[in-house]
């Protein structure tokens, strides 16, 4: 299985005269990509503009060489860009499972008036439905805590419960928004242990923000820095955050002291 | 399933309940039990009482086509005295016709989601407080309508009502079935869907709208399928009144009845059908017990809904659960302190 690319090219969104993203040209093809840079560089802004929750001023995103550009947000979402939030997302008075089972609404073949009736095939679907989300959250060692309310589970488990949903759209590329931010050093490791896996085992194209860069350094295969919007260096992580433009983004510059 | 799933399950130890979810079976008894009562009410209840019983159950109706849009997918749609007011009439009318009830309730329940579609189109892009006014004038044109087309709908003057035969079985005890029947086969319908996929994407887009897009959910078609079915019900439990009333009038399906359908649904339970049924117990009771003192009925739910959004937001249907919670905690404790 080949996997997916997702080129932006000269990529602008401002808005109103405020100019967040400034021609940003970033190729993700394959494996795990990190997109780092200080608050405000414009991180989310790419992921919302890549899912059209926000419209471009200016260039082109390619998925496998279509422009999504202008492409309503639910057939983005249809297309396969799988997403998280920098905040998980999820139904407070639902169950983890029937949370991780929402992500899997494009893969019923039924519609609404088959499950009203309780058809055969609607009923078959649904349980496919329910076990696969409940291995998803098997993978990440989630299976005890499938039958909980979302709202009364911690906020590590809440992260992992949105990446095994989006993972259950079956995506083509998944963007996940500091999927680490918050979580315990215990937590990080069975997250990304989980995910590595994942991703190897379907071939999917990841891209990953994050601030941690030490923990970006050690899993992603590629780094792209943004900073007010730019694209400030880009290449192998281990030497992108040596790079001195990317620690002078981060920490501002050297002074000298008298 | 078009797309093969993308985790694989042979590897993983599947518990029975996540392949074959199952009602609890105190649950199960306890819905049985009220069935069998509700069954065998007719032979303890008096005529009266059997019509004030049929009224609480076409009120649960009409407030689980409400619950549909306000409880899942959050939306202040107010224009459900419109649909139920065309639901009576138009069925009635019908009937009259010489249509068959039935197919004259089956074909108004259709129309009315046509209708609802309509009401819905360009409100499900409106929020809040806009769309409540929107929805609420709406209602209120469907009433006007019924009042302006005084030819077939009796105007201000009213509508009095082709009765339904039931082959000699007694009137009031043929209605209150019918209700029953009614309510029975929604309840069933409308819970497995909503706690289907159907039921999932409508809480989703209730409460995580932003994030809906991303899992391939488009907001408006389910808003859209809430305002359908909204009115759909509506208007069928409206025909339904129509029968029990026995004489329709424009005053009937006036503002003030969408205002005692939200003290039904919030004092019951936004997002619960069982709080439907709560909230038409608590209405139709203060309406009997209240019936010469009108503006004490007012109070009384101006009061209630006020008790009931300030302390106990999950309404009537929500203290079963703070009951239990109680319950287990003290049953906690008793083993601590015998530990």
């Amino acid at each position: 299985m080949s996997s997916h690319s997702l080129i932006l090219k000269d990529l602008s969104v401002a808005f109103g005269g405020n100019k967040v993203l400034e021609g940003v040209n970033i190729s993700f093809t394959g494996g795990l990509h990190g997109l780092v840079g200080p608050n405000g560089a414009g991180k989310t802004t790419c992921y919302n503009a890549i899912s059209g929750y926000v419209t471009p001023t200016a260039g082109s995103i390619e998925l496998d060489g279509t422009n999504l550009v202008g492409t309503p947000s639910h057939e983005i979402g249809s297309k396969g860009i799988g997403r998280t939030f920098q905040t998980p997302k999820l139904v407070a008075k639902m169950t983890v499972l029937e949370n991780v089972m929402l992500g899997a609404n494009r893969t019923f073949t039924t519609g609404h008036v088959a499950e009203f009736f309780g058809t055969k095939k609607a009923r078959a679907e649904e349980r496919a439905v329910r076990e696969m989300a409940y291995a998803t959250l098997a993978q990440f060692g989630l299976d005890g805590t499938a039958r909980d309310k979302a709202s009364s589970v911690p906020l590590a488990v809440q992260k992992m419960v949105e990446i095994a949903r989006a993972l259950v759209t079956n995506p083509v590329v998944l963007l996940l928004d500091e999927p680490a931010a918050g979580l315990g050093a215990e937590d990080v490791d069975r997250m990304v242990e989980a995910l590595l896996k994942v991703i190897k085992e379907r071939n999917l194209t990841t891209v990953i923000i994050e601030h941690d860069l030490h923990l970006v350094s050690q899993i992603c295969s590629k780094l792209s820095v943004l900073h007010y919007g730019r694209i400030i260096a880009e290449g192998d992580p281990k030497v992108v955050v040596k790079d001195e433009v990317v620690i002078e983004a981060y920490l501002g510059k050297r002074k000298a002291v008298k | 399933m078009s797309t093969t799933l993308p985790t694989n399950t042979a590897n993983v130890a599947m518990p029975d309940w996540v392949s074959h979810p199952k009602r609890p079976i105190q649950s199960k008894l306890v819905r049985a039990l009220l069935l069998l009562g509700m069954i065998i009410l007719p032979w303890f209840l008096g005529g009266y009482y059997i019509y004030i019983v049929s009224l609480v159950l076409v009120y649960t109706l009409s407030t689980l086509g409400l619950n549909v849009m306000i409880g899942w997918t959050g939306q202040i749609g107010l224009a459900a005295a419109g649909f139920f007011g065309l639901g009576a009439y138009a069925t009635s009318i019908l009937n009259e016709k010489g249509l068959p009830w039935i197919l004259a309730l089956v074909l108004v329940g259709l129309f009315a989601a046509l209708v609802g579609f309509v009401d819905g189109f360009p409100a499900v892009r409106l929020f809040g407080f806009f769309l409540a006014i929107a929805s609420l004038a709406f209602g209120d044109l469907i009433l006007r309508f019924i009042i302006e087309a005084d030819g077939i709908t009796g105007g201000g003057g009213g509508y009095p009502v082709q009765l339904l035969e039931f082959w000699g079985v007694d009137r009031e005890i043929a209605l209150y079935y019918l209700c029953l029947l009614a309510i029975v086969a929604f309840m069933v319908l409308v819970g497995r869907v909503l706690d289907g996929r159907l039921g999932r994407t409508m809480l989703a887009v209730n409460t995580i709208e932003i994030a809906t897009p991303s899992m391939g959910i488009a907001p408006p078609k389910y808003k859209l399928i809430a305002f359908m079915t909204s009115g759909s019900i509506a208007a069928i439990a409206g025909a339904i009144f129509a029968q029990l009333l026995t004489y329709l009038s424009p005053d009937m399906f006036k503002t003030s009845l969408i205002i005692t359908m939200l003290v039904m649904l919030i004092v019951g339970g936004v997002g619960s059908l069982w709080g439907s049924f709560a909230g038409a117990i608590f209405v139709v009771f203060v309406q009997e017990w209240l019936q010469a003192f009108q503006v004490y009925q007012r109070i009384v739910f101006g009061v209630s809904l006020m008790l009931c959004i300030g302390l106990l937001p999950g309404g009537l249907a929500s203290l079963v659960e703070r009951l239990r919670g109680a319950f287990a905690k003290r049953a906690g404790r008793a083993e601590g302190a015998a530990a």
